[in-house]
């Protein structure tokens, strides 16, 4: 079995069925999480920050930072292997905050908000969300059965089945 | 509860910096030294010399010309730098595979670590703040007393589990548990390790910046504070608690950072901070 991280600010689609996409502790990451079940190709999307008009620059350079350049990019990473969108189901998780911040945690929820729309936009369903607290969540998808698994804090662990 | 001495017999027990490294932290702790002493000292140790002028080409540290002398090194980038660089490559020496009672793998304490030093100096730069010299060793270094404290915690981890699940700060769930916490662990690590004041400084004061007290310092524990609560945001080494920490607003109100600087500044290092802990230790550590 191969491990393949995935890290901040790229995305991973994969058709090995010997493979998983893992992340490291999101941390106040979002990663979202996509399988296509008739064809088992998964993939993994940590887009970082919401796109402002100041940073509109970097997107052209690095798309997979932001959210609204990433998801449409990951989208197209699966029907670029012939996936039918109306297959591919998605998980968003993390947005996790720190405690008595100034760095406030509403952007999670925005960002949350932000990706669900885009993914249903582009004809992708949200399953579910694992979202907010201040757990540190990891996740990885087994390509060859969908299994999507949530662990806490390098400790707990729950496990979806795509 | 814990007593000094349980932690001085924790810290006798760890495996130490390489001799090169410990006598240059003695020079440069007592501020009296050459360029030739620095020399005399780091050369006959070939590993270190290896390491260090690998980490001295890496892009993070953007010489365009290649470096191939610890005399260039020095003359290039100076001789407090050079001793950020020893200390940088020889963190593995120090960092168990696992840090027990925070299961946190040796890798993602280095990359922490790591994010935090790109993060304090970004931010120093940015926002144009006079800061000491050794800031990015002070970052690197802060979660030092980690690696004495996680063996007093990790007997208590069903205690600590149940904290975390409350969601109780990391520090005063080891405060709860233990009587003391990793940053007056840390402080204590380095003097033992004789590394120079400030990162000593750094390390009793990087979760509790406005309590300090010392003026002279506060700017580079402010940068510390905020650079290791940006790393755990991104997701550059978390360890059991997440994110049951602090950032103090004082602080960030002292440095006058503003958010969309914060995230281009997150966006610019990403690539350095892995780059260099791909250097500093294997991933798969």
């Amino acid at each position: 079995m191969k491990a393949l991280i995935v890290e901040p600010g790229s995305l991973l689609v994969g058709s090995n069925p010997k493979s998983t996409l893992m992340t490291q502790p999101l941390g106040g990451g979002i990663a979202v999480v996509a399988y296509h079940s008739p064809k088992k190709i998964g993939g993994i999307a940590l887009p970082l920050f919401l796109l402002s008009e100041k940073l509109k620059g970097l997107s052209v350079k690095k798309p997979t930072y932001f959210i609204e350049t990433c998801i449409p990019f990951f989208v197209e990473r699966f029907i670029a292997l012939e996936c039918q969108k109306k297959d591919i189901r998605a998980w968003i998780i993390g947005g996790a905050g720190l405690l008595d911040t100034p760095f406030k945690v509403e952007e999670a929820a925005k960002a949350q908000e932000t990706i669900a729309q885009i993914l249903q936009k582009n004809g992708v369903t949200v399953v579910a969300s694992d979202m907010g607290g201040h757990h540190s969540r990891s996740v990885s998808i087994d390509i060859a059965t969908g299994k999507i698994t949530i662990t806490l804090n390098a400790n707990q662990e729950k496990a979806i089945t795509a | 509860m814990i007593q000094i001495e349980d932690i001085m017999s924790q810290v006798k027990e760890l495996p130490t910096f390489p001799a090169a490294v410990a006598r240059l932290s003695k020079i440069i702790s007592a501020d009296d030294f050459s360029a030739a002493d620095i020399e005399k000292i780091i050369r006959p140790d070939m590993t270190l010399t290896a390491n260090l002028l690998r980490l001295a080409n890496s892009a993070y540290f953007g010489f365009s010309r290649e470096i191939t002398s610890v005399r260039q090194t020095i003359s290039l980038m100076g001789i407090k730098r050079v001793f950020e660089l020893a200390v940088s490559c020889s963190m593995v020496n120090v960092i168990p595979k696992v840090i027990p009672g925070y299961r946190m793998r040796a890798y993602h304490f280095c990359l922490h670590g790591i994010a935090t030093a790109v993060y304090s100096e970004r931010l120093a730069d940015v926002f144009q703040v006079a800061v000491p010299d050794l800031l990015f060793t002070t970052g690197l270094l802060h979660d030092i007393g980690k690696l004495v404290l996680g063996n007093f915690l990790e007997p208590e981890q069903e205690a600590v589990l149940a904290q975390i699940n409350q969601g109780k700060a990391l520090l005063d769930i080891e405060r709860d548990l233990l009587g003391m916490d990793h940053s007056e662990v840390g402080s204590i690590m380095a003097q033992v390790w004789n590394l120079p004041p400030l990162i000593e400084v750094a390390a009793r004061w990087h979760h509790a910046p406005s309590e300090m007290g010392n003026s002279d310092y506060q700017t580079m524990v402010d940068l510390v504070h905020v650079a290791d609560g940006i790393a755990h945001l991104v997701g550059f080494g978390g360890d059991i608690a997440g994110l049951l920490r602090k950032v103090d607003p004082t602080a960030v109100e002292r440095l006058k950072i503003d958010r969309t600087t914060l995230q281009k500044i997150v966006l610019e290092t990403l690539d350095e901070v892995r780059d260099l802990a791909k250097l500093i230790i294997s991933p798969n550590y």
